[in-house]
């Protein structure tokens, strides 16, 4: 058949030529792996070296490289008589069309684009080997000069020589969109993947926030049912005694009409007043709307006349000093809510540590444009150890039977994230200090 | 049974109860219906306590969550000055709580009544007392 005739039929000599030790190192593994034969050299320099002793069936070069790049490699090998016709690949990031003139120009037989897929490797080594033989002299000898982007290039290859190369190119270009198209696809579905996970996580951790403001208000309508039943109970048990004295009165014969008016009066009174605070509980529970302007002072009022029957027995003592009487914009009931809930851990706090000085101290005062609030008590204080966690959702010191561990939690939630304040706490010489910001 | 009737006028009764209102209603009834006993009210267990060392009355009708001194506390030491001294508790917790300061600690009173008070039960609750004492008296 042909003169490079080598003994297994589809084992032929390569030559690499990469600067890159691993790039070269991974064409050899590929190109060995279909029995070829492979020398590696470092740059064009040395790849000329090479040649001179031994000529190979086929070049693999890489384009940039020190000393001399792939494009001189080309110039020489076609320079050269002997070896003129040995067919060469550049390998290409294909990032310049005139890499194409300039590959044609210094005579270059294919294209290759890196990182090499491997299956195109093979398949252009095939390709390349199989056209070794031909002639390359097919006499079309006149040079064409070619105008690109400001540069003229003078291209003396053969017409099938052109032809090859531009298929190549055009080969690689399709290759390098088809990958395009695949890692966009790719990208598509993972960007869907990724959209549906943020999606199943937003959705898990509404859920959650849900389920910690259930809780919440589950533990805080446990606690206002203990206040109701603490503000009622003496009125119920006053108001039974009045109304019972009617009957005794009349049986002792002394049932006068000014003693049976008396009588109606601080019964209606009594009454009055339980009404009263079912209304303030219920205000106080129907979620906020909208954003309102209400001035500290009053919310402070209203979440203590709330507490007012949890507070009494126990005997805490509030005591509210008013430096300003600042006006918020915002959520009220939230606002009260937060009261109620670091109001009811310094009442837990002083009973539960049996203090004798039971105190609260409610300061309200502006600072810059910012209404504060801060609420002492005279428990003792938080033990350094926890003061980071206290705000953290389900941390409580309570125990299950008492804390669920999400009033601080919402109260920073409320305070920070729907009203854009801060809430903050730090102990003093007496116990701790909540302070509210807004 | 004898509802009307006036007890002896040595019998005495001691009246605790914080909330003022509900001592004022309860002692301006009672001096009506036992107009014959002697009436000492106290709005807490000290003061209580102090009413009774030196009145020493035959009933104690007392609440119990009360500050200063709790009624259980106070019944407590009356009980070390004069161990038979008849106990009515008034009570707005069902709970276990009292029982657990009264029965579970070993004693138990004489008459527990819920709250709010039905005056019906309290008088009831008094006579029986006041029957009981007539009885140790006539023995």
């Amino acid at each position: 058949m042909h003169k490079h005739l080598h003994p297994e039929k589809n084992s032929s000599w390569i030559l690499i030529v990469d600067d890159s030790p691993t790039q070269a190192k991974l064409l050899e593994l590929i190109l060995s792996g279909e029995g070829h034969h492979i020398s590696v050299a470092q740059n064009g320099r040395e790849a000329i070296e090479l040649i001179a002793v031994n000529r190979p069936d086929l070049v693999v070069s890489d384009i940039l490289m020190p000393e001399m790049d792939g494009f001189e490699l080309c110039r020489r090998i076609r320079k050269t008589e002997e070896i003129k016709s040995l067919p060469i690949i550049l390998l290409t990031n294909l990032s310049d069309p005139a890499e194409v003139l300039r590959s044609l120009e210094a005579g270059a037989n294919y294209f290759l684009s890196k990182p090499c897929d491997n299956k195109a490797l093979i398949s252009l080594v095939r390709q390349a080997l199989l056209s070794k033989g031909q002639s390359r002299t097919s006499g079309d000898k006149g040079e064409v000069d070619v105008h690109y982007h400001g540069q003229s290039f003078s291209i003396g290859s053969s017409k099938d020589q052109i032809i090859d190369l531009l298929l190549t190119t055009y080969e690689t270009a399709v290759e390098k969109n088809r990958e395009l198209l695949n890692a966009k696809n790719e990208l598509r579905t993972l960007n869907e993947k990724l959209e549906k996970r943020v999606e199943e996580r937003t959705k898990e951790l509404r859920e959650k926030d849900q389920l910690l403001l259930l809780q919440s208000r589950q533990a805080a309508l446990g606690e206002m049912i203990g206040n109701i039943a603490h503000q009622w109970r003496q009125p119920l048990n006053i108001l039974g005694l009045t109304i019972q004295q009617l009957p005794l009165f009349h049986d002792f014969g002394e049932l006068t009409s000014d003693l049976l008016n008396q009588n109606v009066n601080s019964s209606m009174e009594l009454i009055q007043h339980m009404s009263q605070t079912i209304d303030d509980f219920r205000n106080y529970f129907r979620p906020d709307k909208e954003k309102i302007e209400f001035k500290v002072s009053e919310a402070i009022e209203n979440t203590l006349s709330l507490l007012e029957g949890s507070l009494q027995n126990p005997q805490i003592t509030v005591d509210i000093v008013t430096k300003d009487d600042p006006v918020i914009y915002g959520y009220r009931n939230e606002f009260a809510q937060v009261l109620l809930n670091i109001l009811n851990n310094a009442k837990d706090a002083l009973i539960e540590r049996e203090m004798d000085d039971r105190r609260v101290t409610i300061t309200i005062f502006t600072e810059g444009n910012k209404a504060v609030v801060t609420v002492a008590d005279s428990a003792g204080g938080i033990p350094e150890g926890i003061m980071g966690k206290i705000f953290d959702p389900y941390f409580t010191t309570k125990g299950p039977q008492r804390g669920t561990g999400v009033g601080l939690f919402m109260s920073k939630t409320i305070i920070e994230k729907n009203m854009g304040g801060r809430l903050s706490v730090h102990n003093t010489a007496d116990g701790a200090e909540f302070r509210i910001e807004v | 049974m004898e509802s009307m009737s006036v007890p002896a006028p040595s019998v005495s009764i001691l009246l605790v109860e914080d909330e003022e209102a509900i001592l004022r209603l309860l002692a301006t009834m009672l001096a009506r219906k036992f107009p014959g006993a002697a009436l000492y009210t106290a709005i807490n267990g000290r003061t209580g306590l102090e009413l009774f060392k030196s009145h020493i009355p035959d009933i104690v009708i007392t609440d119990i969550k009360m500050p200063v001194m709790g009624g259980v506390q106070m019944a407590d030491k009356i009980r070390a000055i004069k161990p038979d001294t008849k106990f009515i508790i008034l009570t707005g917790d069902p709970g276990k709580s009292v029982h657990h300061d009264s029965v579970e600690k070993g004693f138990g009173f004489d008459h527990y009544i819920m709250k709010p008070v039905v005056f019906g039960v309290l008088f009831a609750a008094i006579e029986q007392c006041l029957a009981g004492i007539a009885q140790q008296q006539a023995k």
